[in-house]
């Protein structure tokens, strides 16, 4: 491939060239077994080349924002996904199951159960503790955020609620009950959150009877509204 | 953290400077890797696996928004964690260390998004292939093609006394990578 060549089929696959010539060069495509192939080859060297800065990416700022976690030699899982279907669905949504079996509160809490993420700005925060706090838990170092939530701002209904949640993350549930039952009866911001994940702490405690009494207070347009739909009819199954 | 919305996330991911981008990405890892890391490690897995599986995800994703196939039906947030559960479950079927994949299960689709999984795993393996090249060679492809610099950065960041010589180099480096690839029989045919 001459340096003309490569640099014809390096702007049709950078989409550089006009309406006029793409069409035209598409064409030579199609007509030209050899340039269909050596147009290929640049196409898969460039998916190549991308994925291979993307994960360098990746890389810099997962070390960005855990420098303390060490740079992964493990197993690579695309070597074990290569040569399963060729191509499939992904299915966004949640999974649930169905038939004849009645699924325990274990299985539809791990079902259910999704962290609530760190949407709290750090850029307007009252004290260093709070912004502290909000980092560690964005960073899933949730012992840690306890220690500092605990010693912050606890009259703040934010802080109180990702208390609640970094108590769920660590599995002290009865903690997480605790704080959320606490917060609830005068909530406002967090209050749609506080009923989902009070209801999902009930039901790691395998209380369906509370998490059931919940899950019917979520109204629609309501956060997690659909799940606690679904989760309402596998409970009352 | 700045609190960006969705839409406005997928905007910074297909803007053309590689630092808004890289930005969307910071944001979206802080987001979700910590509730991904914690499914996986829920699921038997390791750290250093959430993070290999968290990063493919991540990339999956990157190439699903560029090429258009995001409506944004389904919540960024949602659609990562089923990426990521649904690679995590391949890698447990192929490793039979999970029997939890026996149970039944069926999904309905707030999203529905084709990917070619086998396509990219093959393409995954290959990025290997990118080490045989010189150092600068790799650094001047990654400029150009991925973080979309002109020509002219690329003649001022290697000093390079014209455009045409720069071109001349780019050639040089992919003709040496179109050989790279060639002497490791891949072709299209290989995919």
């Amino acid at each position: 491939m001459d340096q003309g060549r490569f640099e014809q089929i390096e702007n049709f696959l950078l989409g550089k060239l006009d309406d006029s010539e793409q069409s035209e060069f598409q064409r030579q495509v199609i007509e030209n077994k050899n340039l269909k192939q050596e147009v290929e080859l640049l196409r898969i060297i460039l998916n190549v080349a991308e994925n291979k800065s993307l994960t360098e990416d990746l890389e810099s700022i997962h070390q960005s924002l855990y420098p303390s976690s060490k740079s992964s030699k493990s197993i690579h899982l695309w070597k074990y996904i290569s040569g399963i279907a060729a191509s499939f669905a992904i299915l966004a949504l949640f999974w649930f199951f169905y038939g004849e079996k009645e699924y325990s509160s274990a299985d539809l809490y791990n079902q259910y159960y999704q962290a609530f993420p760190e949407y709290i700005t750090t850029r307007n925060t009252q004290t260093d503790k709070n912004t502290e706090a909000f980092l560690q838990y964005s960073k899933g170092e949730f012992e840690e955020a306890i220690q500092l939530f605990k010693t912050t701002d606890r009259q703040s209904e934010a802080v109180k609620f990702y208390l609640g949640m970094s108590y769920m993350e660590t599995q002290n549930i009865s903690q997480a009950v605790a704080t959320f039952s606490d917060l609830l009866p005068g909530s406002e911001t967090y209050r749609e959150q506080i009923v989902w994940y009070l209801s999902l702490a009930y039901l790691k405690q395998g209380k369906k009877e509370n998490t059931i009494q919940l899950l019917s207070k979520i109204d629609e347009n309501s956060f997690q509204y659909e799940q606690a739909k679904e989760l309402l009819i596998l409970l009352q199954k | 953290m700045d609190k960006l919305s969705d839409q406005e996330l997928i905007n910074e991911l297909l803007e053309a400077t590689a630092d808004s981008r890289k930005n969307a990405f910071s944001i979206i890892y802080a987001r979700n890797f910590p509730k991904i890391k914690h499914m996986i490690i829920q699921k038997g897995g390791l750290e250093e696996d959430a993070k290999d599986v968290f990063q493919d995800t991540m990339i999956a994703f990157y190439k699903i928004v560029k090429e258009g196939k995001f409506r944004g039906k389904a919540q960024i947030d949602t659609l990562l964690f089923a990426i990521a559960r649904n690679l995590w479950r391949m890698n447990l079927r192929k490793d039979k260390t999970y029997d939890d994949l026996s149970l039944v299960e069926k999904t309905k689709g707030l999203e529905e998004v084709d990917f070619n999984w086998d396509k990219h795993a093959r393409e995954k393996k290959l990025e290997r292939l990118l080490n045989e090249l010189s150092e600068n060679c790799q650094k001047l492809i990654k400029l150009f093609y991925y973080e979309g610099w002109a020509i002219e950065s690329i003649q001022a960041e290697f000093n390079l006394k014209t455009i045409q010589a720069s071109k001349n180099k780019k050639y040089r480096c992919m003709k040496e990578l179109i050989e790279v690839f060639k002497r490791n029989n891949i072709n299209n045919s290989s995919f």
